[in-house]
């Protein structure tokens, strides 16, 4: 069947080029950047089965047949400025490909490398019943340990587990997946899961069921997730959040194999655990959705509407935005409270702690500490050494990044490594609105002398403009993420907040 | 889950419609300036514009030293590019700043590339912060979902009496 297809296809390309290449000799005079050279399309696969192939495509022909791992480059010269986009045509046996990276443009004057990733198809497991609520309800373990990534060990990142059925499933209904190694994170707002993590009989259905599937691209300084948008009832602690738009990383929306050029223009496309260290991520930040404006304009490597001919910008509406799970609770919905531990100087083999739903909405979540208000973006203000930066707690960066280059770096990385002890830093923390402020003492140690095994540690490194009070902050504190326009406690100060 | 093979590429059905024809045909005709970036000429940040559907043109603020130019664009979702343009008319750095990432390939052009090999090795790097510090080039991007903040500037192209320091968001 597919070989009849492509020899379709390939005719009808042959035609077009023809085509294409007679318009172009009527150009006449045109900028030299169309003739003046030959670009070369190369790809680099990586995640193929062994004894395994996955055919690929350029603009929906000249195809290439990639039996290993590493670069390989389509056959035939091609011409400088002319259109290029690469798919997937057949897919491996046991896994399935994505086109991460540089997947269409125009030729450029050098040799063009697309990225290609494969993931192992799911497989089916054992699906269980929703889990049992309580009351209250409202906590669950924090857990700092290497990862779920065999042969790494991740520092600094705090995992959750949690437990995702299909909406609606009740009582005893075996449809439920618990997924353990999820990045609890303070910095962003919602549930994103690896589609490679997921039993391929768990069935989540599309966020938008009467209409084409919807595709979320969300940028990270690090790196991008990509993946299409599901409903799920999300079971944290004993409670759940019923019908909330999370993100399926690496799942791709409405079949497409390709990753839209402007999402994979913000940064290294992450789809893999090996990439994020987690499972997924649990975004329970300072607001109740991850993108206010996208069910009123059309954003750039944010939300997408994807068929079978790919995927194309798109607003979508508010209630298929991916939400903040906190936020969908049906109590204890305004925050939460995040304890942890300190960490020794040579850091911690394993540390737990943990993580409350809701401020001020039960005896063991009361507000204790100062508030900090962020403006409208999550930020507010930190003073180190005598200048005034933007900056944000963050349970999901997994160190303290700030620029004092009086501090040494370990070699060849931009963490810090002090050769010494150094003396508690010291740094002020501004409200961004109102007065507020407080001294915050504070450690580095060296992130090459810790000790063997460390999963915790009080490391930090360089940052950008910001100052990025990362997990350490968190280490020995109660810190509190209020959502905003939601009082924390009831009838108190609205979010958004910090407070500690 | 949600694995789905394709009957159909992607591509393959867009050929059966004629505006990628259209679209082919205009870009091949299309005298493309020089694409647009760190380290390419002062024409660059007019693509940009184009490229990023700004509608009103940068605006231009020379540095007090008048060695160079400030290139200041807001973007239509709220983001403020910067692109710093020497005297040359070489673009030696570019900045962003706000609650949308930018499209980086077309700020940084090839140095974007490099940035996403270091990135997908960078195994212990956190989520928030990506930073290199190479003799020509450096990036400093950083912030989560609707606060962003970046730069990226060649040390070797700075003008005279400029630093990394003038290099601001």
């Amino acid at each position: 069947m597919f070989s009849k297809r492509q020899s379709f296809i390939c005719v009808r390309t042959l035609a077009l080029w023809i085509a294409v290449v007679a318009v172009m000799a009527g150009c006449g005079g045109g900028s030299s950047q169309t003739t003046s050279g030959q670009g070369n399309i190369s790809v680099s696969v990586i995640g193929l089965p062994a004894n395994s192939s996955v055919v690929l495509q350029n603009n929906g022909g000249n195809n290439l047949t990639v039996s290993a791992n590493g670069t390989s480059s389509f056959n035939g010269a091609y011409t400088i400025s002319l259109p290029y986009s690469i798919t997937v045509l057949t897919q491996p046996h046991g896994a399935t490909c994505t086109v991460t990276s540089n997947s269409s443009g125009v030729i450029p004057n050098a040799v063009v490398l697309v990225g290609v990733t494969c993931i192992p198809n799911t497989v089916n497991g054992t699906l269980i019943a929703p889990p049992p609520l309580s009351t209250p309800g409202n906590s669950t373990l924090i857990a700092l340990d290497a990862g779920p990534v065999a042969g790494a060990s991740q520092i600094n990142i705090p995992y959750v587990s949690i437990t995702v059925c299909p909406p609606g499933t009740l009582g005893a209904s075996l449809a439920c997946q618990t997924i353990g190694h999820v990045q609890l994170d303070t910095g962003s707002s919602g549930l994103r899961l690896l589609n490679s993590s997921l039993y391929a009989n768990l069935s989540l259905p599309s966020v938008n069921a009467s209409g084409p599937a919807i595709g979320e691209c969300v940028p990270f300084a690090i790196g991008v997730t990509w993946g299409s948008v599901v409903l799920a009832d999300i079971y944290l602690g004993g409670e759940v959040a019923k019908n909330v738009p999370i993100q399926i990383i690496g799942a791709q929306p409405g079949g497409v194999t390709a990753v839209p050029t402007d999402c994979s223009n913000t940064g290294t496309i992450q789809i893999t655990q090996d990439a994020l260290g987690a499972n997924g991520i649990l975004g329970v930040g300072l607001f109740a959705n991850d993108c206010d404006i996208c069910s009123t304009q059309v954003i750039p490597a944010a939300y997408y509407a994807c068929t079978s001919a790919g995927c194309t910008n798109s607003i979508v509406a508010a209630s298929q935005v991916v939400r903040n799970p906190v936020d969908a609770l049906p109590v204890d919905n305004n925050g939460v409270v995040i304890q942890l531990p300190t960490v020794a100087a040579s850091g911690a083999s394993a540390l737990s702690g943990t993580l409350f739903f809701g401020i001020g909405t039960q005896t063991n979540n009361a507000l204790v500490g100062t508030v900090y208000a962020t403006d409208a973006f999550g930020t507010i203000t930190t003073t180190y050494n005598g200048s005034i930066y933007t900056s944000f707690i963050d349970s999901g960066s997994n160190g303290v990044f700030f620029n004092d280059p009086t501090i040494a770096l370990c070699a060849s990385t931009t963490w810090y490594c002090p050769s010494s002890t150094l003396p508690p830093l010291s740094a002020i923390n501004t409200a961004a609105i109102g007065a507020t402020a407080g001294n915050v003492s504070f450690s580095i140690v060296s992130l090459f002398q810790l000790s063997s095994g460390a999963v915790a540690a009080n490391i930090g490194g360089t940052g950008s403009s910001n100052f990025d009070w990362g997990l350490p902050f968190f280490f020995g504190r109660t810190v509190y993420t209020a959502i905003q326009g939601k009082p924390a406690p009831p009838g108190g100060t609205p979010g958004p907040y910090f407070a500690y | 889950m949600h694995t789905q093979y394709m009957n159909e590429t992607p591509n393959a059905a867009a050929m059966n419609n004629s505006p990628l024809w259209l679209l082919m045909v205009a870009a091949i005709c299309y005298a493309a300036p020089a694409l647009a970036v760190l380290g390419g000429d002062a024409a660059s940040v007019e693509t940009d514009r184009l490229q990023m559907k700004v509608a009103q043109a940068a605006s231009q603020m020379p540095a007090a030293s008048g060695s160079y130019t400030v290139h200041e664009t807001i973007l239509p979702t709220g983001t403020r590019v910067r692109q710093y343009v020497s005297k040359a008319g070489t673009v030696f750095a570019v900045t962003w700043s706000g609650p949308f990432m930018p499209d980086l390939r077309q700020l940084m052009g090839t140095h974007f590339d490099t940035m996403i090999a270091r990135q997908a090795q960078n195994k212990h790097a956190g989520r928030r912060v990506y930073s290199q510090h190479d003799p020509d080039l450096v990036i400093e991007s950083g912030g989560r979902p609707r606060h962003f903040v970046g730069r990226a500037y060649l040390p070797g192209a700075l003008p005279a009496g400029v630093t990394g320091q003038d290099i601001k968001q």
